[in-house]
Order: structure tokens, then C-alpha cells, then sequence
């Protein structure tokens, strides 16, 4: 234990939470993190790899460490930092990545395997012997792997997605960008200012004072004053897209023990902004040397944070290791506590300095201990051994500060190195300005002229001139030389604390030729943890700088991408979640086939009725056998409405028709109905349908229920772009009607007593197509004599809000004929018993001739869609997989789509497959499984019997292929 | 990618409310052109870095197929029309 | 024979109805009457079809709404006789007029949080100084595309396809929790 809260405190009302199981106590206002460290918690976790005891590094969002689960069942949410998290009442956090405690791990012993597990280790071990991979390696190191568990368990909690828009986008409320939101929102600009943390300020949490010309409480008075600047506090601004829009991840309710269930618990934002503001501050580096990692090494802005702004003391007896001003500060807070100092020590020490700690113009060399410090060695400039050791407590570092520059990087743009700042800056571009320590200033006055003076600028080229709400000078002053690495270290020096990626792994990744960035990144995996190589990358590219002897410029940074940390999956989903995840399309005859008892099967976005069962049956195959059988003897009503409907209107419509369809339309009667076959560009078939004609020049196209959509889009590109001069307008009228089967031998009895007009056969035969007058005149609509079941049948089209009415009505009527509602299920069984085909043999590789269509492609059309293309001698071959009707010799065995067909005593090879099923069902006509596929040359083939092989589901029979009409369709269609 | 197009009809848009198909300077062949250029045509498509013209389709708007003029690499946007350029209409 | 019933079913006539989220609700969303709706279609060649359009109906009281510079739908009130045989008389073949009076359904949202509620929808900038009065968008809100117009200030006129008319209900509520809904069948 060496953290603890000094007294008296103004930090907050007491809260009560547990850390694996204990229940401790924290202030409000404190973060997991702080409220551990006033407990004297340094040991909160275990590092990846080695399972080396870890403890709080940071205050912020670059956290590597202090990795923990919050919550459990499922809430419980892994890996969550817990500098980030902010303590309520009840809270419940576990450690992670430790087994059976984080205080007793057994899984340290990994640090004794060290040697095998250094960079690259995965290309050297675990390769023999080859089979073991599979078997024990990989289940091994994929249990061992990670960090936090992940929760399986569905997630109860809201999430939503929003746009927003503004002229300004400041990213963070630290000096810089309070002043920059202060200027542009008094000149009226709409601002919108994001920070991720829950509090104001940015690094002026860290001081102990505030300075003299920033009041911080009026700064903030006035923009809360200001309706034209949205503050949005707990936004993460994640991502840098194109054309101003930015993604940022709001933590609306993370915070709170009783989340509001109206609001959802985090938001994601897509702002789309005319400018942007990087005031994102700047990353303080840890320095590398052996045992940075204990507990208790921390970053010193982090112990100001939380000496100044928690009062909890990093330790008793603090070291203090700094390059740059830093630690001093650092020094001076603890000083004007009463906390000891054990000494600063400075590689290069310039820093005014008037307080009691003797400062030591060296390096630390290593710090010792297990769960925390106790010892630090000091090796003074020009010695090669330890010249001081000190028993600490507690260390402090400070390597320098790297402005935080990822959102101005997202774009492929590279950094640029700084000499001056020593330091990589954010590159040029329009569009995005960066000031405040995120443009290498390092003064609190500085930082918000710098913020204030572009916002000026900005507002000036916006149009609304302002003076900056703060000015002055704002001074550079040159960093100090960069101290990448401590030479020569004694123990591990840790690059990339999550990832347990040491300054030694660095070296030898360069050694064996991994030293390009991109491949030491994935070589030693530094910068590839949950941190993203926050504290890690710059450290990196400084080692290998160094290691070259290049300039860091050289080297590089590794490429940029959002995000700029890890967001939750719910946050990226939205409300798009489970039953929401797609818009839902209804039928007008849901509620009606609801009423009579449907059940409903997703197709596409639209829920269709697949069987209507009927009081005692139990299963769906009695339910679909009863309505097959009934549509064959006397008569069913099925839904079809989900279809498409074009209406094709225009001087130009029958030409166009033409054009797309491989069939003639151009003289297609008024009053008719016929069945066209569209192409794709390439020969295959696209989709199938009927077109009606129903005056002079209006045509209704039909598609099938999948294509509708791309159907719609491709006639849309063919009218827009291949044939702009054609005069042809297209209406979806899907929605407007809707559509019913009426099919089985008593169909028109029927619809006789609603159609107002005569529908005998010879006024009204086979395929017409006509607007029609319905129960005495009180309504319109439109009736079709067509078939997909095989049997005398026609297809009623009503107006939508009428559609449950009219389908009661045939209910009543077909009463006394024995009529049933019928779903897709029996229609499906219908079409294969009649030979017709759907999507399951239009499955995007046949041509028309391949599904014995051949004689319906004209031959005389100058040009329609894939008429070219159709000529392809590979298209022509008689050994093409053509369409066939399969059953099984035996009438009990059953088969289904998908197997494959092989012919008699071959092999089961691919050379010797001859095709395969594309659809299958019972048929209680022929009382056995029937089916449709396609074989090679199938059509010369009827009475062949073959084998009906299904390896994936362990089924195998002999069939025979024969015509696919399984039943004559002549005298059931012309009555 | 772009996150925002500018429709010609219909202003500024998420790409979210367009489909894109593919390059633009295609033109369909005579039907009694050369297999080898209606080849060409169906399934041969140039995969440019740097400038380059593709068809976008404003599905969830207007519905009107536009061409989009951008720079793969850079993002950029050079300009968007509708696919019959001398047509009268416009945004607003 | 007998006599039947032809009763006309609203597409939201099994909408959620109430007070959803928050209280006091910020916000009301009403499933229209379901009124005219013709869809007007004109050549993209054709010059000067919007103010043929317009001319055609310059004695009807309708709301013309424009999705593209070629379609528009013409909103008629449902007590309102649409003589299209006259219409059609002015506007020839150079506009097609169809019937889609049952194709589509409306509703509208309102209240002083209906900016905020729409943005979560769409990403079109709502602000009134953008989006003024009387204008319409064909945007997409969530994952469903929808003509919006805003009517008023704070009113806003949402009209989709007939069968994603309970999907985007539904929707509207969820958006709209967070300031609560009064939802109801006007």
C-alpha cells in the first residue's frame, strides 16, 4: 500500500463499491481508478503476457493498465479502463486476466517462460509438431489469451445513433478549447464543443491553482449561457470521415447506478461540421526503463490529478523521474502537501527549481519491488553504474508530451516530426486547425490565446468577425531532448505496457529484420492492445530511431485510423438491433391472415403467411398437405401482394418493355397477360414475371418478391442511362394493391359473385388482364387469369385499405365451396407439383434455354438486355445443368434441395457430379417427395435413374429424373 | 469513402441513401457489336487510383441515377450530376 | 347476395397507440387521415413540367410535394373531390398521373423537440434557417425512406409506402422516448 487520501479533503460525499468482492468506499466525483489508489490499491490487474502485477498509470483515456470488468451477467462489461469510469453507488468492478486472484495469479508464471515468449514468439514455438496446432496450442493459447471475459449474454441496455450540425467543431474543453467555443460562440457561430471526460478543464484538472487570467467557473457560465453552443461532456470524437463529418461516442447514462430506461445508456453521433478545432491536448510519455511497470509507477501530470484534484498522495516516499518540466510541478504540489520527495531526477535538468527535493542530473536506472516500489536505482550523467538508491514508495515519470493528433491523421495524411517540440504535429489541411498543447504549446495562458486567436480566425472566414475572447503572447519553448529508452537495462523495460512489449523486443525485431514500423508494430504487437499504442507508438519509433540512427521522421508513424478508442458494438448499432434490425414490410392481408390463425415466415423485410393451421393439427406438414389438396379439389386464397408491381406508362413503354425483357412485348394486346423473362446483361436469367397490358399504354410488370427492389433500380438505370431518349415512366405500385390468388377447379364460381363482369373462359380466357368493377360497382380493381399452381386460378388486385374486406368476402362466399386461406408453403408445394420455377432454380446461372425457355428468346428483337451475351458458346452446351423433375424410386425415401446428383455406381467426385436439386417437398397428390433440378443435359434424360447424394446431412437415395410437370397442366388451365 | 454527397436534386446526403454500381464511362455496346467488346463491357472493369467517374443511384431520394467524379485515393469529390446532363432541374 | 361490408383499413389502423417515455410528452405523432395521393410523373426531357403541374391544379386545393424534378405527389385532404379527368385534360402526356392513395400512408410528428427527435433519422440539417417551411426531402429516417415535409415550424409531415407504415411508426416512438410521445390515430 503506498497511495492514500489525505485529510482534509473537499472531494465529495462518501460512495460505497466493491472491487473483487470487497467493498470499499469512495468519494463522489472520483474515478474507479482514484477511488482504488485512496484505498491504497496499487495492484488492480495483471499484464497480458507475462501476468506481471499492474497498478494505475494514467488519469485519462490512455489507461493500458488498470483494466477491470464492471458489472456482471449481462451488463458485465470487459476491459473497461478504469481511470474512465466514474464511480456511483453500488458500483461493481472485477480484475481481469488473473486467476484465482489478481493478488496470487498462477498465470505469472508466464514470466518464467519469458525467453520463449519474446517478439514474434508466435512464428518461432508452437510449430511442432505440426498436428499439435490444432489440438493443444491453439485451444491453449486462445483460453490464456485476453483480457477480459466477453460477455455471451444478449445486451438489455438502449443504445441510438443521431445526426447533428454545426459551423464549429471544438474537440476537448481544455483552455485551448473553452477559449476557442468562448470567441466563436459570442460571435454567433453554431459550436458544438466535445470532451471525454466528465469534467471541464483538460489539464488544468491537473493544477493545483488556477491561473490568474482563466476564471474557469465564468468561462463556463457563459457558454452554458449561450444557446448556439452545444457542450457535450463524456463524448469520445472517435473518428475523422470524409466531407466534415466526424463520429463520436456519447456515454449518456455509463455513470449512473439507475440508468433512466427512456435514454439510452451510450449515443453515437455523426456531426457534420463546416470547421474543426483539435484542442485535444497532448499524451504525456512514460520513460522506458526496467520495472516501469511496477504498481506505483505512475505518470506525473496523473499524480497531480489526483493529489490536486482528489487529494489522494501517490506514496510516502516518491522518486520523481523527469525529463522537462513535468516532475517539478509534480514536486512542487507534493512539496506544498507535506509529502516527501526522494529526489528528482532530470537527464537534463533546466527547470528553475526552489524547493527542498535534491535534483540528480541523471537516469533511473530501475526500479525494484513486487506489488509496488521499494527501491530505485540512480545512475548520475557520466557514470556507468548506480550511483544512488533510494527506497521509494512510489515513482513518478515524465518523458515528455506527444500531442494528440489522431483525428488530423484519419485522412492518409502522415504526421511531421518536430525537432523544436521534439514531437510529431498534426499535417495540413483544410478544414481543421489545431491549437492549444495538441499544437506543442505547453502554458495554460498559452494554450487558451492559441485557442481563442484561431477561433478569431476562423470566425472571420466564416463571416462573423470577433475579437478573441482571450490574447496575448503565446511563447514556444523548445523541448528537451527526447530520452527514448534508459540504455542498458537490468530487468524488463516496458514500451507497451498492455501487450508487454519491452524496449528489448524492439531491439530485436530490428535485429531480425522486422525494423520497419508497419512490421515491428506486428511483430512485437506494440501499439496493438485496447490503448492503440497511446503511451506506446511514440516510444517505439524513438527506439528504433535511435537504433538506426534515423531521425523519428524517417521511421515513421504507423497508419491512422478511427477509432480513436474502442467503442461498444451496441454504440455502432443503434436502435438496429434483433426484431430492428431491418425495416419491417407488412402486407395489407397481415391482420387478415393473422385473424385466421397464420403463421409467418420472414422473407426478405416483409412477413409472409406460410400455413394457416387449422384446430388440431400439430404440425406444419398437416397443416400445408390439407391446403395443397384442398386447392386442388375445390379452391384456396393466398396472399401475393408482397410481389412487385411496376406501372410501365409512357409514349415509349412497349419498346421499353421490349428492350428489357428477352421475350417480345412490342404487340403484347390490350387486355392480356404474359409471361416475360428478364436478363441480366450477361445471358442469366435476373428475374421472371408477368407483364400485363391494360390500355394502350399502360403496361403492370410484375417481379418476384426478392427482386422487386433491384428490379425497380435496373429498369430505372436502363430508362436513365441506356435509353435516355425514350419516354417511359415507372411507379412502383407495390403498396398501392393489394393482390390475391384465388385458385383450385371452384375459383371462378367464386369470384363470379364479386367481379361484376363476366369471367366465363370465353370472355375472359386464359391470361387476361383487365380493370374490372367489383360488388356492384363499389369498387375497382383489377383481375388477372393467370397460374402458379397449375389449376384454373386467377389473381385479384384491390386497393390496399380494402384488402382485408374483399378477402372476408371470398372467404364467405367460398364457404360453401370449401375454400382455405393458403400460405407459401402450399404454394410452394403447387408450383414444383406444376413444373414451375422461382429464385431456387433462377439461382443467377441459368440461362433462359437451361430452364427449357429457349424458344421463348426472340429471335428477331434487334436488341434487348443480354441478347449479346447469350450467344456464348459455353452458354449453348448440351451439357449445361438443365431443368428436370427428380423423386425417388422408392415412394418412402425423401430428399432434399441441395443434394447433389451423381449418376449410378460413380463416384462421389466433382468431376463426376451431374448437377443438384433446387427445390423439394411432399406432394399428398403422388404421395411422395418431388423435386426440381438442374442435371447436366437433363431434358434427354427422363427415366434415368440416379444417385441423390447429401454427405452434409447423411442422406442418399436412388430417383429418377423425369419431366418436371409432375402433373399435367392441360384441363386443369382452360376450363 | 465519401460520407456525404451532394445530389443534384436533392443537396446534401449520407452515402447511406445511394447504391453504387460501378464506373461510369462504360457505354453499352451496338447489339451487333464483337464479343469480344460486349466482353469487355459485362466484366471488365478498370480499377483506377486517382480520378475516376462512377454511376451512383440515389435509392433512398430522388431515384435518379447520377455520376459521381471523385478521387479514390483522396476522397475527393469533383463533381456529381445527373446522368442526363443537359437536363433542366436542379437542387434547391 | 348478400350484402358486404367494405370497410377501409387505415395502414397504421393497428399502430401503437398512447403515451410512450417521458413524462409529460414532448412530442405528438398522428397517423393521418389517409387522404389523396396522386403520383405525377413527367419525362426528363420534358421542359417546364412543375409549373405544368401546377397549372393543372391551380382550382384544387392540393399540396403538390416534389421527391425529384420529374415526380411529385399531390396530396389532396380525404374530403376533397380530385376531378382528374379535367386535370388530365390540362396536363395531357406530359404528365402521368396515378393513383396511389392507398400506396402510401402519412403521419406527423410535432412539438418543440422534433428536431432533436428527427435528427436521430435523418441526416438532413434540420435547423429552419436549412429546412424552411413548405419544404419536402425524400430522405431516409432510420432505415426507411420517407417524404418529409415540414409544415410548420415545429411540424413535421412524414409520408412512406404503405407496408413500412408500422415499422417507421415504431420507430418514430423509439426516437422519441427520451422527450415521450403521445401517440394517437387522428
Amino acid at each position: 500500500m503506498s497511495s492514500f487520501r489525505l485529510e482534509p479533503s473537499t472531494t465529495g460525499a462518501e460512495i460505497s463499491f466493491t472491487f473483487d468482492g470487497k467493498r470499499l468506499k469512495g468519494r463522489a466525483g472520483d474515478t474507479l481508478a482514484a477511488a482504488l489508489l485512496a484505498n491504497g490499491r496499487q495492484l488492480v490487474g495483471r499484464s497480458f503476457k507475462y501476468h506481471r502485477p499492474r497498478g494505475v498509470l494514467t488519469a485519462g483515456p490512455a489507461e493500458p493498465n488498470a483494466l477491470v470488468t464492471i458489472g456482471s451477467g449481462a451488463f458485465a462489461e470487459p476491459n473497461t479502463r478504469a481511470t474512465m469510469v466514474e464511480l456511483y453507488d453500488g458500483l461493481e468492478a472485477r480484475s481481469q486476466n488473473c486467476w484465482p486472484s489478481v493478488d496470487f495469479d498462477i498465470g505469472s508464471i508466464n514470466g518464467l517462460l519469458a525467453p520463449f515468449l519474446g517478439a514474434g514468439f508466435y512464428y518461432k514455438t508452437f510449430m511442432w509438431p505440426k498436428a499439435f496446432w490444432e489440438r493443444v496450442y491453439e485451444p491453449l493459447i486462445r483460453r490464456a489469451a485476453g483480457l477480459g471475459r466477453a460477455n455471451h449474454l444478449p445486451d438489455p441496455r438502449r443504445y441510438e445513433k443521431t445526426w447533428a450540425h454545426c459551423d464549429l467543431l471544438i474537440v476537448g474543453a481544455g483552455p485551448a478549447g473553452l477559449a476557442a467555443a468562448l470567441t466563436a460562440g459570442r460571435a454567433g457561430l453554431k459550436v458544438i464543443l466535445a470532451d471525454e471526460r466528465f469534467e471541464r478543464g483538460g489539464t488544468m484538472l491537473n493544477e493545483r491553482e488556477e491561473p490568474e487570467d482563466f476564471d474557469l467557473g465564468e468561462v463556463a457560465a457563459e457558454l452554458l449561457s449561450l444557446s448556439n453552443v452545444r457542450i457535450m461532456m463524456r463524448t469520445t470524437v472517435v473518428a475523422h470521415y470524409d466531407d466534415g463529418v466526424f463520429g463520436a461516442v456519447e456515454r449518456v447514462q455509463k455513470h449512473l447506478a439507475q440508468p433512466d430506461p427512456n435514454r439510452p445508456l451510450e449515443r453515437l453521433w455523426r456531426i457534420v461540421t463546416r470547421h474543426t478545432i483539435l484542442a485535444t491536448g497532448a499524451e504525456e510519455r512514460p520513460i522506458v526503463f526496467a520495472g516501469n511497470d511496477l504498481p506505483g509507477v505512475m505518470m506525473a501530470g496523473a499524480a497531480r490529478y489526483y493529489l490536486n484534484r482528489r487529494s489522494i498522495a501517490p506514496g510516502k516516499q516518491t522518486l520523481i523521474f523527469t525529463n522537462g518540466s513535468s516532475g517539478y510541478a509534480l514536486a512542487a504540489d507534493m512539496e506544498a502537501r507535506g509529502l516527501t520527495v526522494a529526489a528528482i531526477v532530470d537527464p537534463s535538468p533546466s527547470t528553475p527549481w526552489a524547493g527542498k527535493a535534491h535534483v540528480i542530473d541523471g537516469v533511473v536506472a530501475s526500479v525494484s519491488g513486487g506489488r509496488r516500489p521499494t527501491s530505485a536505482s540512480v545512475r548520475q550523467t557520466g557514470s556507468s553504474e548506480t550511483t544512488d538508491t533510494f527506497a521509494v514508495d512510489s515513482v513518478a515519470m515524465s518523458g515528455g508530451w506527444s500531442p494528440i493528433i489522431h483525428l488530423a491523421c484519419q485522412h492518409g495524411l502522415k504526421p511531421v516530426w518536430s525537432d523544436e517540440f521534439a514531437a510529431f504535429m498534426a499535417p495540413e489541411q483544410g478544414g481543421l486547425t489545431v491549437a492549444g498543447s495538441a499544437a506543442g504549446l505547453s502554458s495554460t495562458s498559452a494554450c487558451m490565446i492559441d485557442g481563442a486567436q484561431k477561433s478569431a480566425r476562423i470566425c472571420a472566414d466564416l463571416g462573423r468577425a470577433i475579437s478573441p475572447a482571450f490574447s496575448g503572447d503565446t511563447e514556444t519553448s523548445k523541448a528537451p531532448r527526447p530520452l527514448w529508452h534508459v540504455a542498458n537495462p537490468t530487468g524488463k523495460a516496458f514500451v507497451d505496457f498492455q501487450n508487454d512489449v519491452t524496449a528489448q523486443d524492439l531491439l530485436l525485431a530490428e535485429q531480425e529484420g522486422y525494423g520497419h514500423i508497419e512490421l515491428a508494430k506486428r511483430y512485437t504487437t506494440n501499439g496493438m492492445a485496447t490503448d492503440q499504442g497511446k503511451l506506446s507508438n511514440v516510444n517505439a519509433i524513438g527506439i528504433l530511431a535511435e537504433a538506426r540512427g534515423l531521425s523519428p521522421d524517417t521511421i515513421g508513424t504507423t497508419t491512422y485510423r478511427p477509432f480513436y478508442t474502442p467503442l461498444s458494438f451496441g454504440a455502432l448499432s443503434g436502435t438496429h438491433v434483433g426484431p430492428h434490425f431491418a425495416a419491417v414490410r407488412r402486407s395489407p392481408l397481415h391482420e387478415w391472415a393473422r385473424k385466421n390463425g397464420a403463421e409467418f415466415v420472414e422473407s426478405g423485410l416483409w412477413y409472409r403467411s406460410s400455413w394457416f393451421p387449422r384446430k388440431g393439427e400439430t404440425t406444419w406438414r398437416q397443416s400445408v398437405d390439407r391446403e395443397v389438396a384442398t386447392v386442388r379439389a375445390s379452391a384456396g386464397i393466398c396472399d401475393v401482394s408482397t410481389l412487385g408491381k411496376i406501372e410501365v406508362s409512357g409514349r415509349d413503354a412497349a419498346e421499353f418493355l421490349n428492350r428489357v425483357y428477352c421475350n417480345p412485348f412490342a404487340k403484347l394486346p390490350v387486355g392480356k397477360a404474359r409471361y416475360g423473362l428478364m436478363l441480366r446483361e450477361d445471358g442469366m436469367i435476373l428475374d421472371d414475371g408477368t407483364t400485363s397490358r391494360l390500355t394502350d399504354d399502360t403496361y403492370v410488370m410484375t417481379t418476384t418478391t426478392a427482386l422487386a427492389g433491384p428490379v425497380m433500380t435496373h429498369l430505372e438505370f436502363c430508362a436513365q442511362v441506356h435509353w435516355p431518349d425514350l419516354d417511359v415512366r415507372l411507379a412502383s405500385v407495390s403498396d398501392q394493391w393489394a393482390q390475391m390468388a384465388i385458385a383450385g377447379p371452384r375459383s371462378r364460381d367464386i369470384l363470379s359473385e364479386i367481379v361484376d363482369a363476366d369471367i366465363s373462359n370465353e370472355a375472359f380466357p386464359y391470361l387476361s388482364a383487365r380493370d374490372v368493377s367489383l360488388f356492384q360497382g363499389a369498387l375497382k380493381g383489377r383481375l388477372f387469369r393467370i397460374s402458379f399452381s397449375g389449376e384454373l386460378a386467377f389473381e385479384l388486385a384491390v386497393p390496399a385499405g380494402f384488402a382485408e374486406s374483399v378477402a372476408d368476402a371470398i372467404m364467405q362466399i367460398g364457404a360453401r365451396y370449401d375454400i382455405c386461406a393458403y400460405g407459401v408453403e402450399a404454394l410452394n408445394v403447387l408450383r414444383i407439383e406444376a413444373g414451375h420455377v422461382t429464385h431456387a432454380e433462377i439461382n443467377g446461372t441459368v440461362t433462359p434455354a437451361d430452364l427449357g425457355f429457349a424458344k421463348m428468346v426472340s429471335a428477331v428483337k434487334p436488341d434487348f438486355i443480354g441478347k449479346a451475351m447469350l450467344r456464348r458458346e459455353g452458354l449453348v452446351s448440351q451439357n449445361r445443368p438443365q431443368l428436370v423433375g427428380i423423386k425417388p424410386v422408392d415412394p418412402s425415401h425423401v430428399f432434399r434441395s441441395g443434394a447433389h446428383i451423381l449418376n449410378k455406381g460413380a463416384a462421389a467426385t466433382l468431376e463426376n457430379d451431374q448437377g443438384y436439386v433446387t427445390s423439394s417437398c411432399y406432394s399428398p397428390h403422388l404421395k411422395t417427395t418431388i423435386g426440381l433440378a438442374l442435371v447436366a443435359d437433363g431434358p434427354n434424360r427422363h427415366g434415368e435413374e440416379v444417385q441423390i447424394w447429401n454427405a452434409l446431412k447423411d442422406e442418399y437415395c436412388v430417383g429418377v429424373l423425369c419431366s418436371p410437370a409432375f402433373l399435367t397442366p392441360d384441363g386443369r388451365l382452360n376450363a | 469513402m465519401a460520407s456525404l454527397i451532394t445530389c443534384p436534386h436533392c443537396g446534401r446526403r449520407p452515402t447511406q441513401e445511394f447504391t453504387i454500381r460501378s464506373d461510369a464511362s462504360l457505354k453499352r455496346p451496338a447489339p451487333d457489336a464483337s464479343q469480344a467488346d460486349w466482353h469487355d463491357y459485362v466484366f471488365l472493369r478498370p480499377n483506377p487510383r486517382g480520378r475516376h467517374s462512377e454511376h451512383w443511384h440515389h435509392s433512398a431520394g430522388c431515384r435518379r441515377w447520377l455520376v459521381v467524379e471523385r478521387d479514390t485515393v483522396t476522397h475527393e469529390v469533383y463533381g456529381v450530376r445527373d446522368v442526363v446532363s443537359d437536363l433542366a432541374g436542379g437542387a434547391r | 347476395m348478400p350484402e358486404f361490408a367494405l370497410i377501409h383499413r387505415k395502414a397504421l389502423a393497428t399502430a401503437r397507440t398512447g403515451q410512450f417515455g417521458a413524462t409529460p410528452a414532448a412530442v405528438e405523432l398522428i397517423a393521418l387521415p389517409e387522404c389523396g395521393v396522386l403520383q405525377a410523373m413527367a419525362a426528363h426531357f420534358a421542359a417546364d413540367s412543375e409549373a405544368t403541374l401546377h397549372a393543372a391544379f391551380k382550382d384544387t386545393p392540393v399540396s403538390i410535394r416534389r421527391v425529384s424534378p420529374y415526380q411529385w405527389l399531390v396530396i389532396s385532404e380525404p374530403n376533397v373531390q380530385v376531378d382528374l379527368d379535367s386535370i388530365r385534360n390540362v396536363s395531357g402526356t406530359r404528365i402521368t398521373l396515378l393513383d396511389q392513395s392507398h400506396g402510401y400512408a402519412p403521419m406527423q410528428i410535432s412539438g418543440p423537440k422534433v428536431e432533436n427527435m428527427l435528427a436521430k433519422g435523418t441526416g438532413v440539417d434540420l435547423s429552419i434557417n436549412q429546412w424552411p417551411v413548405g419544404q419536402s426531402h425524400q430522405t431516409l429516417v432510420g432505415h426507411t425512406s420517407a417524404l418529409v415535409t415540414r409544415t410548420e415550424p415545429t411540424k413535421f409531415e412524414l409520408i412512406v409506402m404503405r407496408s413500412f407504415a408500422g415499422s417507421l411508426w415504431d420507430e418514430l416512438i423509439t426516437m422519441g422516448l427520451e422527450f415521450g410521445v403521445n401517440a394517437r390515430n387522428g
